[in-house]
């Protein structure tokens, strides 16, 4: 046991947190985030890797079913914290912090639990584990296990764009998936890393609760937005300083603002292979698409960072443009990734900034 | 042509493991060190940092997928730990080697292809979509980074008339590598960043697709997989020593104190260069690989060929 007790107060310094945020979650999430910086412990990508998931805000029914796959996934020991709203995310990572210490609970845990990973019919909320449709162990008819191991079916054969026969496999993107829009779910089938086929739908489509954002907390979701596109790119400095920027702009710090705006922008525009990587990706290549979703005809993900970074400063000094109509944007997203490999879709999605387009429509709808 | 070198007995692996666990510790503080400057927090506090990850992966329980092919991934996972201690062999400590092999360039250069089927083997053993995606990203980069790589091993080959590591070194006895054949050395860093899965070149971990290869590893698996990864990150940095940079040569202090501080100089910019470039799509770094590193580590060989015949 001794060695248990340390080997926890040690692990506990480190702690990887998953978070998991609901469309009404955003500054549920910020505030989790700076606590979790606070304490110096660590944000994670995946359930594999998690000590802690954390759900931000108030999940609608099918957000919670997904949540509770992705629990089950996590290897333990294990903590489960919701933070519904920002004040209690200091006191509820203090509660997981606790809770991960207590070493005979995670025993029990362990016992309890099931013991083998679950097959298709739990698996298909996941971030990684391929999905297979409605496919139940009961209804396997053709071919036994054989055909489907671990009631998997074996993926199907399908041309890929140059002709060749390659694998399909039906992938879910989202809901629980860093950097992607809360609340936002795409059906896609994958061709080696190639999506030849994308369907799109919104979880809990009841429209969640108005929030009043001001035109500051606006121009901090859309920085966020900003942090999320650079961290795809894997520009990882770049995206730490947006972070900086939309806490600051959270905390109506606003001398720093201004001049943090401006060094962030200076600095975008000065890395080279950053526009090379980006500059090179078209957002919308069907001229038919562009309608209505405020992406100039030939625009790069390059040239919507950019748009990004100056409507944040647009909403800082009350010149806000018109606004965006979420539904479409989302609507469009199959057809503007079809044909992409997946590093290029989330580019894709990433630079339409659909989290902070959302959060303006609903102040208008509410 | 005299080797440079004395091969010490096998016992002294240990030793070189030990060394190995060194580098990677001081890497992963280096590494946390330029994460923690970025959020504002003291780097400090990242001394320990490595101790707590380790008691966390330790503590960690082992979890596998759905019909996970268990013996490929595991392989994969613990490969890199692996191939970062075979490289390691046949780099010159100072004046001693484990294994003075007299074609050490070409087991260094084995070593790191190995890699290829450990980074697709982890991708595809967890079942899951995002690392296999992963794995298929390496091996496009890899594809693109591999043969500037073999390129740039060449050239000091050529100017030392040998694959022998003990060779290449005393060929610099006048002048450094790095010093007139420079884009070799560039390329080679490319190479090493490559292989380590590191900076620009780490997309097939990226976070797009949820960690990639790395995403199902959970526990002592993450752990030996990630340790792996720092493993030949630092084996690459300390094979730059012997090859372009004069091994242990160097004034007042011994020779294994020189190739020690070099190797750490080269661990640590790869990896703060690593942490300033943002990703590279393989489809997009094949273009730089193919068009311009190829023909860069053709011409630099036939510099260095022409400079040795003329000598």
């Amino acid at each position: 046991m001794g060695v248990t007790h340390v080997l926890a107060r040690l692990a506990v310094h480190a702690t990887h947190v998953l978070l998991v945020e609901a469309p009404d979650g955003w500054r549920a999430r910020v505030a989790a985030e700076q606590a979790i910086a606070e304490r110096g412990w660590r944000i994670c990508l995946a359930p594999a890797d998690a000590d802690v998931l954390v759900l931000c805000g108030t999940p609608g029914q099918e957000l919670t079913v997904a949540v509770d796959q992705v629990w089950e996934q996590l290897p333990g020991p294990r903590v489960r914290v919701d933070i519904p709203s920002p004040q209690d995310a200091v006191s509820r990572l203090e509660e997981a912090r606790r809770r991960l210490m207590a070493v005979d609970a995670h025993a029990e845990d362990a016992r309890t639990r099931a013991q083998t990973p679950r097959g298709a019919e739990h698996a298909d909320m996941d971030m990684g584990d391929m999905h297979h449709g409605d496919m139940h162990h009961g209804d396997m008819d053709m071919g036994g296990m054989d055909m489907a191991p671990g009631g998997i079916p074996l993926a199907g054969g399908a041309d890929d764009r140059d002709g060749l026969e390659m694998d399909e496999l039906t992938v879910q993107l989202g809901p629980v998936l860093p950097y992607w829009p809360p609340g936002v779910v795409l059906h896609c089938t994958l061709n080696g890393d190639v999506l030849t086929r994308a369907e799109v739908r919104v979880l809990d489509a009841a429209a969640p609760a108005a929030v009043n954002t001001g035109t500051r907390e606006a121009a901090a979701r859309r920085c966020d937005d900003v942090a999320a596109l650079l961290a795809l790119a894997g520009a990882s400095d770049l995206a730490a300083d947006a972070r900086r920027l939309r806490n600051a702009l959270l905390a109506d710090d606003s001398a720093r603002n201004a001049s943090d705006l401006d060094r962030l922008e200076r600095r975008i525009h000065r890395a080279p292979l950053l526009r090379w990587s980006l500059g090179r990706v078209r957002v919308v290549r069907d001229p038919a698409l562009a309608d209505g979703l405020s992406v100039g005809p030939g625009e790069s993900v390059f040239d919507r960072l950019l748009a990004m970074v100056s409507t944040i400063r647009d909403m800082l000094n009350d010149s806000v443009n018109g606004k965006r109509d979420v539904a479409q944007l989302v609507a469009a997203v199959p057809g503007l990734v079809t044909g992409l490999d997946l590093a290029v879709a989330r580019l894709v999605v990433a630079s339409l900034g659909i989290p902070s387009a959302a959060a303006a429509a609903r102040v208008t709808d509410g | 042509m005299g080797s440079a070198v004395i091969e010490v007995t096998p016992g002294w692996a240990i030793a070189a493991a030990a060394m190995l666990g060194g580098l990677v510790y001081l890497a992963a503080v280096f590494n946390g060190m330029l994460a923690s400057r970025t959020v504002g927090r003291s780097p400090v506090a990242t001394l320990l940092r490595p101790v707590y990850e380790t008691a966390r992966l330790l503590r960690q329980r082992r979890r596998s997928t759905v019909a996970a092919d268990a013996l490929l991934w595991r392989i994969g996972g613990a490969g890199m730990l692996v191939a970062a201690l075979l490289k390691l062999t046949v780099i010159p400590f100072g004046h001693w080697t484990l294994f003075d092999f007299d074609a050490g360039l070409v087991w260094f250069n084995a070593m790191d292809v190995l890699v290829w089927a450990m980074i697709w083997l982890v991708g595809w053993g967890g079942n899951s979509a995002h690392a296999l995606v992963g794995g298929y990203r390496f091996l496009a980069l890899a594809v693109a980074y591999e043969l500037p790589l073999m390129f740039a091993l060449i050239a000091p080959a050529i100017a030392a008339e040998s694959l022998n590591v003990g060779t290449i070194i005393a060929a610099q006895s006048g002048l450094w590598f790095v010093v007139w054949m420079p884009f070799a050395f560039l390329i080679f860093s490319v190479g090493v960043l490559g292989f380590s899965v590191w900076g620009p070149f780490a997309s097939a971990l990226g976070p797009d697709i949820a960690g990639g290869a790395g995403a199902e590893l959970s526990g002592v698996d993450r752990l030996v997989f990630f340790a792996g990864r720092y493993g030949v990150l630092a084996a690459g940095a300390a094979f730059a020593v012997p090859l372009f940079f004069g091994g242990g040569s160097g004034p007042m202090l011994p020779a294994w104190m020189w190739f020690l501080a070099k190797t750490v100089l080269v661990l640590t910019a790869l990896i703060w260069v690593g942490r300033k470039l943002p990703l590279f799509r393989p489809d997009q770094f094949m273009e730089v690989g193919w068009v311009l590193l190829i023909p860069a580590g053709i011409l630099q060989d036939l510099v260095v060929a022409l400079v040795v015949t003329n000598q």
